[in-house]
């Protein structure tokens, strides 16, 4: 006899991982400034495809794949998107905030220098902090892979954080 | 600064721009669930579908519209008015 499928309790799946997807999203090329929009648009999304839920499979990862896909289509469509607009932090001190602004855009374009792939590893290790095996359950990839991207992906970032410090006149080592 | 350092001191900061508190997850999941209900209001799409109420549409349709031009045709064909408007005009000899 086959089981009945297990949806997914979306209402509490978006309060445990809202933060999770907005973040993903913005490592993902999603402008600050539409990542609240796309990530709302990916519950819609994982409320309509509930009941294809696998649940041996974590909900994050599930999410996750879904935010990937809306994230494609995003930058597809805004490609000339400016960075320049970032969304402030409430009960932030204006000048932290400022600080914190200017550092997730530098952030976003170093990531830039990433391809797609080392991207997705590196966001998902560097920025949530994942391990290198919880981040091959989310992306489906071996572990050995991951480890592989994650040195690859934070070389490329390193070389083109050290090019902007350079042109900035810090010295980095 | 060690190269290493300054990755990890800046994405700790850009992770401090992406910061949410629980007041802000609140409002988020109300904008959901209020999205959702007007979703739900607005009816979404059908998981199966559902081919014999498109037909009886496009069939009323095309029966009336067919129906419609049929009257109007026939009206037209017999109207006095149309039978003059396509008649040529009478050649009259210029030089008299």
């Amino acid at each position: 006899m086959i089981a009945p499928p297990v949806a997914l309790d979306v209402a509490l799946a978006f309060r445990e991982h809202y933060p999770f997807v907005l973040r993903a999203l913005v490592g993902l090329g999603v402008t600050p400034i539409d990542a609240d929009d796309v990530a709302q648009e990916v519950f819609v999304v994982a409320h309509r495809r509930r009941t294809q839920f696998d649940p041996s499979r974590p909900a994050r990862a599930w999410l996750y794949g879904i935010a990937r896909g809306l994230a494609r289509n995003r930058r597809r469509m805004r490609k000339d998107e400016s960075l320049d607009v970032l969304p402030v932090a409430p009960g932030i001190d204006p000048e932290s905030a400022a600080a914190q602004g200017q550092a997730l855009s530098l952030a976003l374009r170093c990531l830039d220098a990433l391809s797609a792939k080392l991207r997705e590893v590196f966001v998902l290790t560097e920025f949530e902090g994942l391990t290198a095996p919880e981040a091959a359950i989310v992306l489906d990839l071996p572990v050995n892979t991951v480890y592989s991207r994650m040195r690859l992906g934070r070389e490329r970032f390193d070389a083109a954080l050290a090019k902007v410090r350079a042109r900035e006149g810090v010295g980095v080592r | 600064m060690r190269l290493e350092d300054d990755r990890q001191q800046l994405i700790a900061q850009a992770r401090g721009a992406l910061g949410m508190s629980a007041a802000d997850v609140d409002d988020a999941a109300r904008r959901f669930a209020a999205r959702l209900e007007l979703d739900e209001q607005r009816g979404g799409w059908r998981s199966a579908p559902e081919f014999a109420p498109m037909v009886r549409t496009w069939g009323r349709v095309m029966l009336l519209g067919a129906i419609g031009i049929a009257v109007v045709a026939v009206t037209m064909a017999r109207c006095p008015l149309y039978e003059r408007a396509i008649t040529p005009p009478p050649v009259t000899d210029p030089t008299g």
